[in-house]
């Protein structure tokens, strides 16, 4: 299968503009910016069935036909680049080795909506890619694809990059927002969503890194080219970050709808020391853990929400017969409570309130009554909190303990590990 | 005529048996003050103030005590000390109107306050039956220990 | 208008609105921690989750807007499962101190506890401390002078943050940190200590931040709360005192959306002490040998009532004088210059002992152009440029200040001249910084480049030719230079405000203290009416000139005629037909001859004119600008007695000093700056032998010979509505809650 976005990712100074265009770069620009009206493009976009990257999925050509048409405000176009769930590096590789193909996706979608402006909110970890675009950028503006009347056109637009302070809630849509504007990260109520009032009270538009980084293939190549990569309903290719118990762990673009097995046994090599296969979180760490039973589940949004989990941000983390499900819950609730944002209260208090009590599970003080408790915690973040967050925090450890509630069981009257039989807790 | 022989040799000596029962038993009364009657375990006195192991007073002077007490004999003002501890600078129960209906030992959030067993209280002077903070506080070295 | 259904009752409520709200026009009680009315919905405590038909998830009633057709239930098995849910995560590490927590008694989260809470804990982890002191077992944290967190008990609802941000607009309070350690803090050596900081502790709806004068003091359920009105300016906001026995304990807001929109100043929420204060009068005393000894209140009142007689009959009515106060509720002042007009016989009765420099008595017509507030408070928001002519609003005004900041943060533009910066330039588009004493320069050559410059639009001025005419002419001698020399201000300064002015859409002037006692206020005020007209924002909706008086009572003293030449309503003594009418209703005669001001007062006394004075409320000799001036000529008197609550520099110097009674221990109405007349309610008894002023007056009036036969304040103001124009068609029951 032909690689999209990776096609050039081996190329050493890919990043460079001059490399970028002699390997094809920016021909889709002058296409897009002299033979397609903004509504074309968005039309192109949609029939494409281009669908957010980010985790959500939600089809990008439909968010941008959300922005009002005949607004008088400014609008803005926002690359999220605060890829933060962990076992996603996939914007990273995108960023820092084809900063320009990333660059000629936001040129393409500011021009369809109308944007003057973007920004590139970048994490603040991520140095070197920030680096990297803000050299890219200044590329730009001496080849004139960037600032005013580009190439021609009339149409004018200044990119910024923004590196954010190293929150992960930022990356939630809302969060970085108010992180833009130089407020707190916390996430903003919604409705109204970001396409009618979001940055400054203006029209915006956030997409992914990756979500970008497609517009330029699917102008050059025509939706229907795109549309028929992958499945019927989640088209085009799909870079899964495949880590954890695999011999050869990475970054691999592989078309919607690849099976699990194919993605774990034929380009990760399969599993380290060759020991079994115990569960697969498919999509970052906010997403339902997979059972081993379920390795032929296809890797698409349709399918995998069939199978009980999310594709997410398509961070694929194995992990093998060796691995304590009570030890992975307690890892990620940590992670969780030291991300909550603390503006609503069952995320604040309730993710602190797991932590504990999986503490206490881990360490081999839990009480029977616990996993009860849990539940009924989960339950009550569920839904009930301001953003996405809550949500995302409970679903590893209820989706652990339904799946492994033996291990749970282990740890609390055995006060020791069902996988670890030599070592002891207490 | 019946009727006044069924008084004579009937009710008389029916009636009088009563008394020489009596007569014969041993006598209830006790001698007071040299004898004391054993009280029930919930026989509600005088009212003592606890305190902490480190002989602190228990008392924050919440008010709640006073909130419920029905006769309102509890006064108190609080205040606080140099750590920013709330206790109370002003703490009187009027015994006098104090109708031992123990509420203020239920109330009380800090388990602060109880009615002992103490009985024998009676003044001469009506003023001195307002109880301090001072007169209520248990004796610090029997700090911590329930009388 | 958008018609929903919530709980099964229909209601139609105009687009935009919230589901709480409109939960709220049925009587539907939705629970709410970080939800205020005046803020900014934030939607972060999810107490407010309520089911809407269509939506997959529990929506938050606060920020929900309504639309056509909306089913919302709030009373499903899955609201109260988030309800108890949410209070559980936010008691889990709340600390069980209620006993020792202040707000106790008053708690919302208790209460909320009591309705939808579990009464047991599943927490079996360390409840999370912020500890500030590692030594000591409390985590209080003084964060201001007034203000003291605890951040255990705090549930983050942010309302202090966003009060004090959207409200106060300062940044002395923020929050710090993320997730479960995040915290309300002050930044290191920046305390809170702007002047609205007391808000903060009365919006918590937890203990986390109360205040260091109400702290450990009483408990809240062993308090009463009066109903009553801030004494400490003239904007007149609503307060609730807490009193228990004879004292007051804390001073809060009583929401008047009219007047204060639920906020009070530092000032009123913690300037009430006075009131306890140890010093203040509890007996009448008779000054005998230079001293002062205490007396009942038969004897003084029999000295006082003999030597007004004595001196009456030996020197004429006119050798009389009262001095009222502006402190004064509307009912004492009216007794007090009926006492003078009807008993005492004579028209020497004045009350304005601060300034030299008097505003005329204006009449009836113009009334509304010379002492009053032409606009609303509420106007003050909608105005489009806001001017602010001497005046240091945060000090003399500090709720009307809030006003302007809110007008200016909605982005309506604020110009300010006055002597020196004030704290609101923050806010303003500009600045202009006089020299003391040139308002009347600065005005008219403002008026002149408005004319010089063609700025004017001709349909907009309304100035007949004539008038027109006559302005030029007075403008003529300010041209720019000499102006900008003698304001010094810039004359590009000064160009730059004549252009915005002319061009603003609507424009409200705020006149302050610096222009009231100014020498030539009347002029200035004229000018300003001048330079309105001038510009076309003459008779329009929040365009105009408006006074703003110091004192809680300073118009309504105006109103109820404690001057020298008007009775109550502004009728001159001189006009017949009104003055007869008048005396039908006292049953008195009034004499037609206008009395002396209080300057003039001085003078007579230095002359021996007057030989004993009645001073009811007032402190001349540390209100008068000249203090040697005055101690002089109130020693010179035969007899002085003064009514006060506190033995002030005046009742030093007198031979009776009878106690009156603060505005707490007594019925009474105030008129605030904008005209609102509002009622005082009287928290407890006056302070041990004290008595009310009104009926001080009374006692007085009585043994005089008259009889005052009034039981309470309601039945003087029923007497006072029937004698002034100003105050018809009142009612005591009317001035219940926002006043009138």
């Amino acid at each position: 299968m032909e690689k999209i976005l990776f096609r050039h990712i081996d190329v050493s100074d890919q990043y460079k503009i001059d490399t970028y265009i002699r390997n094809g770069g920016y021909r889709a620009l002058p296409e897009a910016l002299k033979e397609h009206t903004p509504d074309e493009l968005i039309e192109l976009v949609k029939k494409s069935n281009l669908r957010g990257r980010g985790g959500a999925g939600f089809p990008a050509g439909l968010k941008w036909s959300f922005v009002p048409k005949d607004s008088p405000q400014p609008r803005f176009l926002l690359c999220n680049a605060d890829e933060g769930e962990p076992g996603t590096f996939k914007d990273r590789a995108l960023i820092e080795n084809d900063p320009h193909q990333l660059l000629e996706g936001i040129i393409i979608a500011s021009y369809a909506i109308g944007a003057h402006r973007a920004f590139i909110y970048i994490r603040g970890e991520f140095a070197f890619g920030a680096k990297r675009l803000q050299e890219a950028i200044r590329e730009c503006y001496q080849k004139g694809y960037l600032g005013n009347n580009i190439l021609g056109s009339g149409f004018d637009l200044d990119v910024d990059v923004y590196r954010g302070g190293g929150a992960y809630i930022c990356g939630e849509e809302t969060s970085l927002l108010e992180s833009i504007e130089g407020k707190r990260g916390t996430p903003r109520l919604k409705p109204p969503f970001p396409a009618s009032v979001g940055l400054y009270k203006n029209p915006t538009v956030i997409n992914n890194v990756e979500t970008l980084s497609n517009i330029s293939y699917i102008v050059l190549n025509g939706a229907e080219w795109f549309a028929n990569i992958g499945m019927p309903k989640s088209t085009g290719t799909k870079i899964f970050s495949l880590s954890g118990h695999v011999k050869c762990p990475g970054n691999y673009e592989l078309p919607m709808g690849v099976t699990l097995r194919e993605l774990i046994f034929e380009h990760g090599g399969g599993i380290k020391d060759d020991r079994q296969l115990k569960a697969v979180i498919p999509g970052g760490v906010s997403t339902p853990i997979l059972t081993a039973n379920l390795l032929d589940v296809k890797m698409d949004f349709e399918s995998l929400y069939e199978a009980g989990s999310l594709l997410g941000s398509g961070a694929t983390i194995v992990m093998d017969e060796s691995t304590c499900m009570v030890k992975v819950a307690y890892r990620i609730s940590k992670f969780f409570e030291h991300e909550s944002c603390g503006k609503c209260v069952p995320c604040r208090e309730g993710t602190r309130w797991i932590r504990q009590i999986m503490q206490r599970i881990k360490n081999g003080k839990g009480r029977e009554e616990d996993l009860d408790l849990l539940r009924d915690i989960c339950a009550n973040i569920a839904g009930n909190t301001v953003c996405p967050l809550g949500d995302a925090a409970v679903v590893p450890i209820t989706s652990t303990m339904e799946k492994f509630r033996d291990e749970y069981e282990y740890h609390i009257r055995h006060k020791r590990c069902m996988v670890d039989l030599g070592k002891r807790f207490v | 005529m019946f009727d006044v022989l069924k008084t004579i040799f009937w009710a008389i000596p029916r009636g009088l048996s009563v008394t020489f029962k009596y007569l014969l038993s041993r006598p209830t009364t006790v001698r007071y003050p040299e004898q004391k009657l054993t009280l029930s375990p919930r026989y509600r006195g005088l009212h003592y103030l606890e305190r902490n192991e480190d002989g602190t007073e228990k008392c924050v002077c919440c008010g709640l005590c006073a909130a419920f007490c029905p006769s309102g004999c509890i006064y108190m003002e609080p205040t606080e000390d140099e750590f920013g501890e709330r206790y109370a600078k002003v703490y009187e129960i009027n015994e006098l109107r104090c109708i031992f209906c123990g509420y203020c030992q239920e109330a009380c959030p800090k388990e602060a306050i109880f009615l002992g067993k103490e009985y024998e209280f009676s003044n001469d002077r009506r003023e001195k039956l307002i109880y301090t903070k001072e007169d209520l506080l248990v004796p610090l070295e029997k700090a911590g220990q329930r009388m | 208008m958008a018609t929903l259904t919530i709980d099964g009752k229909q209601v139609t409520v105009e687009e935009g609105t919230t589901i709480l709200k409109a939960a709220e026009k049925l009587e539907i009680d939705i629970p709410t921690f970080c939800f205020h009315d005046k803020l900014e919905a934030e939607g972060s405590c999810r107490m407010c989750l309520v089911e809407v038909e269509k939506m997959w998830k529990l929506q938050a009633a606060c920020a929900t807007l309504v639309s056509e057709g909306m089913v919302v239930k709030t009373d499903t098995p899955q609201v109260r499962a988030a309800r108890k849910g949410v209070l559980e995560f936010l008691l889990i590490n709340h600390p069980l101190d209620c006993p020792v927590c202040d707000k106790g008694g008053e708690c919302e989260l208790q209460n909320l506890l009591f309705k939808y809470g579990s009464d047991k804990s599943r927490y079996v982890e360390e409840k999370r401390r912020f500890i500030v002191d590692p030594q000591s077992k409390y985590d209080d944290l003084a964060v201001g002078p007034q203000i003291i967190r605890n951040m255990n008990r705090c549930i983050l609802c942010r309302k202090c943050v966003r009060f004090i941000t959207e409200i106060a607009g300062e940044a002395d309070l923020g929050t710090f940190g993320r997730g479960s350690k995040s915290e309300i803090n002050v930044l290191p050596d920046i305390p809170v200590d702007n002047p609205y900081s007391g808000n903060v502790v009365e919006i918590c709806p937890v203990g986390a931040l109360t205040s260091k004068s109400f702290r450990y003091k009483v408990r809240v359920w062993q308090t009463k709360a009066t109903p009553s009105i801030c004494p400490l300016c003239g904007d007149g906001c609503n307060v609730k005192l807490w009193t228990k026995d004879d004292k007051i304990y804390r001073v809060t807001s009583r929401r008047n959306d009219f007047v204060d929109e639920g906020f009070l100043c530092d000032k009123g929420r913690f300037g009430f002490e006075f009131v306890n204060h140890p010093h203040r009068l509890k007996q009448p005393l008779i000054k005998k040998n230079g001293k002062f000894l205490p007396a009942d209140w038969e004897e003084a009142i029999k000295l006082v009532a003999s030597k007004f007689k004595t001196t009456r009959e030996q020197s004429g009515a006119d050798s009389l004088a009262g001095v009222g106060s502006s402190k004064l509720t509307n009912e004492e002042n009216y007794l007090f210059q009926k006492f003078f007009r009807v008993v005492m016989g004579t028209n020497n009765v004045d009350h304005r002992v601060n300034s030299r420099h008097l505003l005329p008595s204006p009449s009836l017509k113009a009334k509304n152009q010379i002492y009053s507030t032409t606009n609303s408070i509420n106007e003050i928001e909608k105005a489009k440029l806001i001017f602010v002519l001497g005046c240091d609003l945060l000090k003399e005004h500090p709720i009307i200040n809030l006003r302007v900041m809110k007008s200016a943060m909605r982005g309506n533009a604020l110009i300010l001249a006055n002597i020196e910066s004030t704290r609101l330039n923050r806010f303003a588009q500009d600045e202009l910084i006089y020299k003391k004493g040139s308002e009347l320069t600065l005005i008219n050559g403002v008026a002149r480049e408005i004319i010089k410059g063609k700025l004017l639009d001709a349909d907009r001025v309304r100035l007949s030719n004539s008038e027109m005419e006559k302005l030029r002419e007075k403008v003529q001698p300010f041209d720019s230079q000499k102006v900008s020399q003698t304001t010094e201000i810039s004359s590009d300064k000064i160009k730059n405000f004549a252009n915005t002015i002319t061009k603003a859409e609507t424009v409200m002037i705020l006149c302050g203290k610096e222009i009231i006692t100014h020498p030539q206020s009347t002029e200035i005020i004229d000018s300003l009416y001048d330079f309105l007209r001038l510009t076309g924002h003459q008779d329009k909706d929040s365009c105009g000139v408006n006074l703003l008086w110091e004192d809680c009572n300073s118009l309504g003293t105006l109103d109820c005629g404690v001057l020298p030449d008007r009775l109550p309503g502004y009728i001159h003594v001189s006009d017949e037909a009104l003055r007869k009418k008048v005396e039908g209703i006292w049953n008195a005669k009034i004499p037609d001859k206008p009395g002396l001001d209080f300057n003039l007062l001085l003078e007579a006394v230095h002359q021996g004119k007057i030989k004993a004075m009645y001073i009811a409320g007032a402190d001349p000799v540390s209100e008068y600008p000249e203090e040697d001036y005055v101690k002089d000529a109130l020693e010179k008197l035969d007899f002085l007695m003064v009514q006060s609550i506190f033995l002030t520099e005046t009742a030093k110097l007198a031979h009776v000093v009878l106690p009156g009674a603060s505005f707490a221990e007594k019925d009474g109405t105030f008129t605030n700056v904008e005209r609102r007349i509002q009622k005082l309610g009287k928290a407890f008894d006056p302070l041990a032998n004290s008595k009310a002023d009104w009926y001080i007056i009374c006692m007085l009036a009585q043994s005089m010979g008259y009889n005052f036969d009034f039981n309470s304040p309601a039945q003087i103001f029923e007497e006072l509505v029937r004698v002034s124009p100003v105050h018809t068609k009142l009612s005591w029951q009317d001035l219940n809650e926002t006043g009138k």
